[in-house]
């Protein structure tokens, strides 16, 4: 019932290849004014981003809003156009390939959105939006309905709830019904752009489960967006801070959390609740806002709010190193 | 496992038993007003439909017609012929089967022009707001420079192009056609705004990206996910448009420069009408235009209705 062979012949990847590997990529948005519709400036939203996901991995990327997240998981599936840098899916480059010679690779990648009431077509029944992606690629009706009804029970849905449409199903419901749509093509990567937080909280549990289970199950790999550092310990094997569209720190999930080494990090893990009130944590509060990433400061992206600052922190742009193995930071002081 | 399952058709039956108990139409049944506004409408559609079996005469039938019978007033009047029930015009024919026949060519007028406005108005709002960029403000723009002239003023332009390009060939066909594409691409730019606004609004819905993602081709995307969400409006929109396309054409006919009286709309009948009105002769002008004011009026009130009924702020 998969249509993995017409895949193989398509793609040819290579098993050890990452599933996905993003080098150095940039996103920078002209900011335009006036009549003339002049470029006055540039957005650096995604200012040299580079990672890799393994098969069956999950990378959990964090941040505060506005850092870029949802940009890098949009350029990364080609929704909106990079300008700089290169996108591998299997090995190959699909940075420029045309729509047509995209179309394989589509399969590979799919997308489940934060706002799970305005990623569902409100005019499509539940059974149209998932065997949407199969008609598409070409499957036959009879067959479709087959497995969409196999994709509803794979998600927790009664098949029979195929004809219903979205307004009637709960919030979680319809993540379900999402993570169905994205499971359709059988992909290897699924960028899941906070998944869980227009949820509730009850529901949030659940959701983050059927994600894992189905991890197993299909050794899908996860790009996972969250600001909610407790969910992307749950379900990351791999975490990535980012911060004015860089990533600062990337480690294995346990190592970030006992020895953050960027003082963002530490900030960022400082402020996750844990549920003992007796517990007294030196708390590190940062001061001001995000800077806008239209004016980003000079040096390091962090210094305006950073405790330890030194004065060449201003001055000197911090390169990404690999300070232990498999542990990358961004900061002069480490 | 699966092939036990009972698996229910995509579409299901009962979407005609939820239509019959929609909020919708209990909101229809509660105002009268409205429910009369259909019911007139209907009775005038299907008045006109039915012309060629429920009129009395065929007035473009000239074995039909002795001038003998022209000029008689009403049957309930002195002089009137219990045969010609509205009484008869200059050229002997029965107005209440004129009228007929009339309101059919203002409701095919009406119709087809409306649906030429509506087709062109989607396709180019649906572009506009999706494309973006050029394409976006080079068809704004043309739309807004048509938004300075009067609707009837392009229906004019467009109507005298029609006429002087055909010249001597034109005939009643060509002229019903002429008419129709002059009144259709004189409304598009209402649809055109409404549905480019809409589709803006659409396009950055999650539900829409994920379409790209599959690999879905534009044009799909527009029409199957995009149109379905943005077409509310537009229906009100046709509606009220459908009662102004008509009066349209009727102002045209008036004006001499849409049917001819030999294939005559209300308008053209309210013309001829119009020559005899002060002779006392006001039955060959008045019912026609009665029907059109009943026409126009009850369509604008279902017009009206369905914008307020389905706004959501309203209920």
């Amino acid at each position: 019932m998969t249509i993995a062979p017409a895949r193989q012949h398509a793609l040819e990847s290579s098993p050890a290849a990452p599933v996905i590997e993003v080098e150095d990529l940039k996103k920078h948005f002209p900011v335009k004014k006036g009549l003339l519709r002049r470029t006055v400036g540039q957005v650096l939203a995604l200012d040299g981003v580079s990672f890799a996901i393994p098969r069956g991995e999950t990378l959990g990327l964090v941040g505060e809003s506005g850092c870029g997240k949802s940009t890098l998981a949009r350029t990364v599936l080609r929704l909106i156009e990079p300008t700089a840098g290169a996108i591998k899916v299997g090995g190959r480059d699909i940075t420029h390939l045309r729509k047509r010679e995209l179309r394989p690779y589509r399969r590979e990648m799919q997308i489940i959105f934060q706002d799970p009431f305005s990623s569902l077509n409100p005019r499509m029944s539940a059974g149209d939006i998932v065997g949407e992606p199969l008609q598409i690629h070409g499957m036959a009706p009879q067959q479709r309905r087959q497995r969409v009804a196999e994709l509803f029970e794979l998600v927790g849905l009664a098949p029979a709830q195929m004809a219903s449409f979205p307004h009637q199903f709960s919030g979680g419901q319809r993540q379900r019904i999402c993570i169905a749509r994205a499971l359709a093509l059988d992909p290897k990567l699924i960028v899941a752009d906070e998944p869980v937080s227009a949820l509730d909280v009850s529901i949030r549990a659940q959701v983050i489960n059927l994600m894992m289970d189905l991890q197993r199950q299909k050794h899908l790999s996860y790009l996972f967006i969250a600001h909610d550092l407790a969910v992307v310990e749950h379900i990351s094997r791999r975490i990535a801070v980012m911060y004015l569209g860089k990533i600062v720190e990337y480690a294995d999930k346990n190592t970030l959390f006992l020895e953050p080494l960027h003082p963002y990090t530490e900030a960022l893990l400082s402020a996750v609740p844990v549920p003992n009130p007796k517990l007294k944590r030196e708390k590190r509060i940062l001061r001001g806002d995000v800077p806008s990433p239209m004016h980003p400061p000079p040096g390091c992206p962090f210094h305006t709010r950073c405790p330890y600052v030194e004065p060449r922190c201003r001055v000197e742009v911090p390169q990404l190193r690999e300070v232990r193995p498999g542990h990358w930071v961004s900061c002069h002081l480490r | 496992m699966v092939e036990q399952l009972q698996f229910q058709p995509l579409r299901q039956e009962g979407r005609l038993t939820a239509a019959l108990d929609s909020d919708l139409l209990h909101a229809f049944l509660r105002s009268k007003i409205t429910v009369a506004a259909a019911l007139v409408t209907v009775a005038l559609v299907l008045a006109a439909v039915l012309a060629p079996w429920i009129a009395p005469y065929d007035p473009f039938d000239l074995r039909q017609l002795n001038l003998l019978d022209s000029h008689l007033p009403p049957a309930w009047l002195a002089g009137g012929d219990p045969g010609y029930l509205l009484g008869t015009d200059d050229q002997g024919r029965d107005v209440l089967s004129t009228i007929l026949y009339g309101s059919r060519i203002s409701l095919g007028v009406g119709v087809l022009a409306v649906g030429l406005a509506a087709a062109l108005g989607i396709v180019l709002g649906l572009i506009a707001g999706y494309a973006g960029g050029f394409l976006d403000a080079l068809i704004m723009r043309i739309a807004d420079v048509q938004l300075t002239f009067p609707a009837i003023l392009i229906a004019l332009l467009i109507d005298g192009t029609g006429r002087a390009l055909f010249g001597e060939h034109r005939n009643e066909t060509l002229e019903f056609w002429v008419l129709v594409l002059s009144i259709g691409l004189s409304f598009w730019v209402q649809y055109a705004r409404t549905v480019r606004g809409s589709t803006l609004v659409e396009k950055s819905k999650d539900y829409v990206l994920a379409a790209r993602l599959i690999g879905i081709h534009p044009a799909k995307i527009l029409f199957r996910h995009v149109l379905p969400n943005v077409i509310g409006p537009v229906l009100v929109i046709a509606t009220i448009n459908l009662a102004l396309a008509i009066i349209t054409e009727a102002t045209l006919s008036f004006l001499g420069v849409g049917l001819p009286p030999t294939q005559p709309s209300l308008g053209t009948l309210i013309r001829i009408g119009n020559n005899f009105l002060f002779a006392g002769e006001w039955w060959i002008a008045i019912f026609p235009g009665i029907t059109l004011a009943l026409l126009v009026v009850a369509i604008n009130l279902l017009g009206d209705w369905l914008r307020d009924a389905l706004n959501p702020r309203l209920q």
